[in-house]
């Protein structure tokens, strides 16, 4: 079908739709690339950087089991689009996540155990939804996050989503950012509550409003050097205002830096990031550079920005009346927001672990077509948001989240735990932090009910140190480890506290104690607790822990995390995981 | 592929490494009777799963992964991986 008649591809932008036919055309390389493998004519290596080229990452389970990975840029998916991705992870994911789609920590979409042999189908369905897998892994410019309710945002400067998306698709298959040293991550906050996490990226954009001769001007402060994993740092500075006729130009300035200055990050790929790049040679020194590259630019053309209008849905859909429902007016207190347009609201649909099922995601993807503007939206909390639901009409948009499971309150807060995939998929993973995200939710059913909605307090989990489920950004991090004890082997977890995401001035959480997996629920209910009986009234949890500090919370906490005596067969074992834990680890392909 | 704790760890073992490592896999730590006497840390390559966390710390620059260390220390790398053969 024609792509200009197809109905499935109302609504994408123009960038969306010319990356169709490319990414078909990759379909069909891989295709071949895939018999040459089954023939033994390239090597297992060789292929590996041609899939993860295109998204395709291999699990830890082999042979030939593959995590597939949707670049969702800026986060928005039309309505038509989450019903295709229903229907792949319907068709195409295998064992315990047939019919999930997961939403990661990168706005992206992930499709777990598919095949090697049905890769090629499942991408040619995406093609035909506009979605691409292209770039979301390797030495590429991965997805382009951004504040995903920028566009209707009571605090927004202004509304970053089209330069998202020019940034997005100019980065696309572009020879500057085909084989970098290292990965390189974007992101674009609408305003200071920087949704877009700016510090810990390689180059976020914030954006600003200068007046220039009298003349507001659009711009951004862009910010270069940021990361986790087992070097985190904060990004600073490289330019206070750029104007959003020299953003893309500074991007691309910044890159091409980053592409031929670092080969010492080619051959050493622990270092090979950018924020090495820039500690080498200094941030002045950098600046320098990226601003004598970003002059030779100045003749080169940019894709024009295509703004997008945020749309008032036309609907005079039935509605009910809102009942007094205490099940719903704490799910509204939680998950919905005011937008800057009023009378309309920001609705958050909370996912644990960032899963949805196909039969959800339907419900949803109808929902937001009948109340919303047929858009939803991931975040990197690993949510789904829904906009423009009339005041009138939340009542009845509520109902049908509940009819199909997804109504789940306390978004965004304590209850609301962010993880990684995990030892159960990733090569990389060492514990199972899905498995401890499950075992910690079940505490805020039970023992810590009344804390479920608690705010400013997040719980961010990774089964390994670098850091995907972002835990140094967390009020109560965790990464995963092990301990040889007695001839077995216990998962245990590092334990931070303290972070703080704030632009310049965040700070990233400090190590404070080794837990064994088995303990964890027990440490952190005690700490809430304590929190609880000792915080000053109006107390952040960040403010509390800076105050009493570490000695005094070890003191409570540390006996806690002591593993018996004898150990008795639990320990031995990883939360969700039957059978004694190992460390079984496979080469990262994060790290290929 | 593992990485080695060399030259510069000598009479320091300062253990910032044994703090962040989240397999354990540095050795001696200080609760273990050997640490008194031992003359630096050692990673088990065995155990070391290349995270690079002590790399970060360590306040001596006494570590690297193994295709990284420098010339005139390559001899750390069986030293380190000797020590866990006892």
């Amino acid at each position: 079908m024609a792509l200009e008649t197809d109905s499935k591809l109302k609504n994408l932008t123009s960038g969306a739709l010319l990356e169709i036919p490319k990414y078909q055309a990759d379909i069909l390389e891989l295709k071949k690339e895939i018999g040459k493998l089954g023939q033994g004519a390239i090597s297992e290596d060789d292929f590996k950087k041609y899939r993860l080229q295109r998204g395709i990452y291999g699990q830890k389970q082999k042979p030939n089991i593959q995590m597939v990975r949707v670049k969702i840029p800026w986060g928005r998916l039309t309505s038509d689009q989450a019903l295709v991705l229903a229907e792949i992870s319907d068709q195409f994911a295998g064992e315990d996540r047939v019919g999930i789609s997961h939403v990661t920590t990168r706005q992206d979409i992930q499709f777990h155990f598919v095949k090697l042999e049905k890769i090629p189908e499942c991408m040619s369905r995406l093609a035909e939804a506009g979605l691409t897998t292209r770039e979301a892994c390797a030495n590429t410019v991965r997805n382009v996050t951004a504040d995903p309710l920028s566009g209707v945002a009571q605090d927004e400067i202004f509304d970053v989503s089209p330069y998202a998306e020019a940034c997005a698709r100019f980065f696309l298959r572009n020879p500057v950012c085909q084989n970098l040293p290292r990965k390189f991550k974007i992101a674009f906050s609408a305003s200071v509550a920087d949704r877009g996490l700016i510090p810990m990226h390689d180059l976020g954009c914030l954006a600003e409003i200068k007046k220039i001769n009298g003349k507001e001007i659009r711009g951004f402060k862009i910010y270069v050097g940021g990361g986790l994993g087992s070097y985190p740092k904060v990004a600073r500075t490289l330019e206070d205002f750029t104007p959003i006729s020299d953003f893309l130009r500074t991007i691309h300035a910044t890159i091409f830096i980053f592409n031929r200055d670092w080969d010492y990050g080619r051959k050493y790929r622990n270092m090979a990031r950018i924020k090495f790049l820039i500690e080498k040679i200094g941030l002045d020194e950098f600046k320098k550079r990226v601003l004598e590259i970003r002059e030779t630019l100045k003749n080169n053309s940019y894709p024009e920005i295509e703004l997008f209008e945020e749309s008032q849905p036309q609907t005079s859909t039935p509605y009910l009346t809102e009942a007094p429902d205490s099940e719903y007016l704490r799910w509204k207190s939680t998950n919905v927001m005011g937008q800057k347009q009023k009378g309309y609201n920001i609705v958050t649909i909370r996912l644990p672990l960032g899963d949805i099922h196909s039969s959800q995601l339907r419900a949803l993807a109808e929902l937001v077509e009948k109340f919303g503007n047929g858009y939803l939206y991931t975040s990197v909390q690993q949510n789904l948001i829904a906009r423009w639901i009339k005041d009138e009409l939340l009542y009845t948009f509520y109902q049908g989240l509940k009819s199909a499971g997804i109504h789940l309150p306390s978004a965004e807060r304590l209850a609301d735990i962010t993880c990684c995939p995990g030892g159960d998929t990733c090569q990389l993973g060492i514990t199972s932090s899905r498995g401890l995200a499950t075992a910690l939710a079940k505490l805020f059913n039970n023992g810590l009910a009344q804390d479920a909605d608690l705010k400013d307090l997040k719980i961010k989990i990774s089964g390994c140190p670098n850091s995907c489920g972002q835990h140094h950004i967390a009020d109560i991090g965790f990464y995963g480890g092990s301990k040889a004890v007695g001839g077995h082997q216990v998962p245990t977890y590092t334990m931070l506290l303290g972070g703080n995401l704030n632009l310049e001035e965040t700070k990233y959480a400090s190590q404070f104690l080794r837990v064994p997996a088995k303990k964890i629920p027990l440490v952190v209910e005690k700490l809430l607790t304590l929190y609880k009986q000792n915080k000053k009234e109006q107390e952040k949890f960040k403010e509390f822990v800076s105050r009493v500090g570490f000695d005094f919370l070890r003191l409570n906490l540390e006996p806690l995390s002591v593993l018996p005596e004898t150990l008795d067969a639990q320990f031995y074992s990883d939360w969700g995981e039957p059978g004694e834990f190992k460390l079984n680890l496979g080469k990262g392909e994060c790290a290929a | 592929m593992a990485y080695t704790i060399a030259q510069p760890c000598v009479g320091v073992k300062d253990t910032a490494c044994v703090e962040v490592c989240p397999v354990e896999c540095i050795h001696p730590t200080k609760n273990e009777g050997t640490f008194a006497s031992a003359e630096q840390l050692y990673i088990d390559p065995n155990t070391c799963i290349d995270c690079g966390a002590c790399q970060a710390v360590c306040p001596v620059t006494a570590i690297y992964p193994n295709e990284q260390v420098p010339d005139q220390w390559k001899n750390f790398i069986d030293i380190n991986a000797n020590y866990f053969k006892k």
